[in-house]
């Protein structure tokens, strides 16, 4: 995953106005983020009434912010939210240095021969006759694969 | 002679200013600690003093290490909170001075304790290496260790570790599925009475605040485990089987807790484990009365000291939300969203005001309990548990 800045220049009448969006981008949001941001330009340079101009370049900020992330990839808002859930939630019983509870620890050692795709059905599923609960309901399969591959990496202090 | 007078005069000058700077040296005006308190700020490690007869923070106490489902327990005088965290470490921090006395790192990993009848020992319950271990309050020196060795011949982590009177001990094993009862009147010669087949995973346990009973909650299984601690050479029986009939267990994200004060008058109130309920079971029968319909999967059902209401806390992600049960009609009579990350509820010693604690929001809040108005928000860091130190005087808490 990666992180890139985009400039985005509104129309005239918000020449002066620099939108930077930090947003993560996966491989497969790239083009249509880049064809989106291709249109916005494009209709901005061809609209000629102002209102129109703006409500267009309105809509497809908005689009831009929003589509991509919320379908392909975690904003870093999510991102953080996730991290906040990883620490307290998941930290009520796995510990809030992941260092284990009534869970186990889920530090990069204790989880070294655990492939990613076992985390990813375990968060998912959960681990029936065990406390363990799945998450099916209150995360997405993008957000699981992150948080899986947060916790091989380990996750900083 | 003359030189002598003024060698006096001199003296009690003297003496006069050394009383003076002595006297302004202690001028901290004596108080008590019935109405202190801590907030653990479990992500920072540390603790907030705090006061309830005007709703401040005192001081921060920092140093605590890791205190995740970290415990307060109080000494009998009422100055000493003895903080188990889940590193294992056990602090003994002084409420009036605001430090930390004395610290020992005594397992891997605890969840909670417990202080003895008397006051001179304190039992930390340990998940890593499973087992409880025995201190001497003054000094924090380790009296006696106890692995948690089931039948299974593994050790099992210990939950719901409470005291009891008969200067006993009762903790559950949760992997072995036993309750044991530690006597510590002679800790040199301590002697341990166990249940084996005590249910499927207990999970927690609490000591009505008669001493009576020791209910252990079960994780495994729809059902409680009930010991008669007037009459324990009765053994345990199971309690409210089946409760959740019929319906599906929902999946737990957080695990209820049990704790002394959810009783009121001769009802007990028992978070539904996987269920949205709260159970209300009759103390003479152990018989089902009601099963209370609420928000969400409760954590907490705590009763006000005098028995009229029951507060009850949401597991993630309803954890924004309290309820208030009425205990003569069993409705709830009051929701509402104090803010995100409900953690824990800490009702003052005769139950006017009740502390809350908002994790996610950074910040505790006091309300009153008859009209449910705030009156103060307090600022605090992750908070998770609020106790006070009048808890030291409760058995089982």
């Amino acid at each position: 995953m990666e992180k890139r800045e985009f400039i985005i220049f509104s129309g005239h009448s918000f020449r002066l106005g620099l939108v930077s969006l930090m947003v993560n981008v996966r491989e497969n949001c790239r083009i249509i983020r880049f064809f989106l941001i291709l249109i916005m330009i494009y209709s901005l340079t061809r609209c000629r009434q102002f209102f129109a101009r703006f409500i267009f370049s309105a809509l497809l900020f908005g689009a831009v912010c929003t589509f991509p992330s919320a379908l392909f990839a975690l904003d870093t808002l999510r991102q953080q939210e996730l991290l906040h859930l990883l620490r307290q939630d998941c930290g009520s019983c796995h510990g809030l240095r992941l260092l284990g509870g009534l869970g186990p620890p889920l530090t990069v050692s204790a989880l070294q021969d655990k492939p990613k795709e076992y985390l990813e059905m375990v968060i998912l599923n959960g681990v029936p006759e065990r406390a363990m609960p799945p998450w099916k309901g209150l995360l997405t399969q993008e957000e699981i694969t992150w948080l899986a591959e947060r916790l091989l990496e380990g996750v900083a202090e | 002679m003359r030189d002598s007078g003024q060698l006096w005069r001199k003296m009690t000058l003297c003496s006069m200013g050394l009383l003076a700077i002595l006297l302004g040296s202690s001028c901290t005006p004596l108080r008590g600690t019935g109405d202190l308190g801590v907030v653990v700020e479990r992500a920072d490690g540390s603790l907030q003093v705090l006061e309830n007869s005007h709703n401040s923070l005192l001081a921060s106490v920092p140093g605590l290490g890791d205190l995740s489902h970290a415990t307060a327990l109080f000494s009998r005088d009422g100055r000493y909170a003895y903080i188990c965290g889940r590193d294992g470490g056990l602090s003994k921090v002084d409420l009036l001075t605001y430090q930390v006395v004395n610290r020992v790192i005594q397992s891997g990993n605890s969840i909670g304790g417990a202080i003895s009848q008397d006051g001179r020992w304190l039992a930390v319950a340990n998940y890593t290496p499973g087992g409880v271990r025995i201190f001497d309050t003054e000094t924090l020196e380790m009296k006696l260790d106890l692995p948690a060795m089931g039948a299974d011949g593994k050790l099992s982590k210990v939950v719901g570790l409470e005291d009891a009177p008969g200067q006993a001990f009762v903790f559950s094993l949760f992997e072995a599925g036993e309750i044991w009862m530690v006597d510590v009147s002679d800790i040199a010669q301590a002697k341990v009475h166990k249940w084996t087949n005590a249910g499927a995973q207990p999970y927690d346990g609490l000591v009505t605040p008669d001493g009576h009973y020791y209910v252990a909650g079960l994780f495994g299984e729809d059902g409680m485990t009930l010991l008669d601690l007037w009459n324990p050479e009765k053994g345990i029986r199971r309690i409210l089987q089946g409760y959740g009939r019929g319906q599906e267990k929902l999946p737990v994200y957080k695990m209820p807790h049990l704790e002394g004060w959810a009783v009121a008058g001769t009802q007990i109130f028992l978070p539904a484990v996987g269920h949205h309920e709260v159970i209300v079971a009759d103390m003479q029968t152990w018989k089902e009365v009601a099963h209370i319909p609420v928000h969400s999967q409760p954590v907490f059902a705590m009763a006000r000291p005098d028995g009229r209401q029951v507060w009850v806390n949401f597991a993630h992600p309803d954890n924004d939300t309290i309820q208030v049960i009425d205990v003569p009609s069993l409705k709830v009579i009051k929701q509402f969203r104090p803010g995100k990350g409900v953690m824990h509820m800490e009702f003052t010693p005769k139950g006017e005001e009740v502390w809350i604690s908002l994790r996610d929001e950074n910040r505790v809040e006091v309300y009153r309990t008859d009209n449910f108005s705030r009156v103060a928000t307090l600022p605090a860091k992750s908070p998770s548990g609020i106790f006070f130190s009048s808890r030291a005087h409760k058995i089982g808490l």
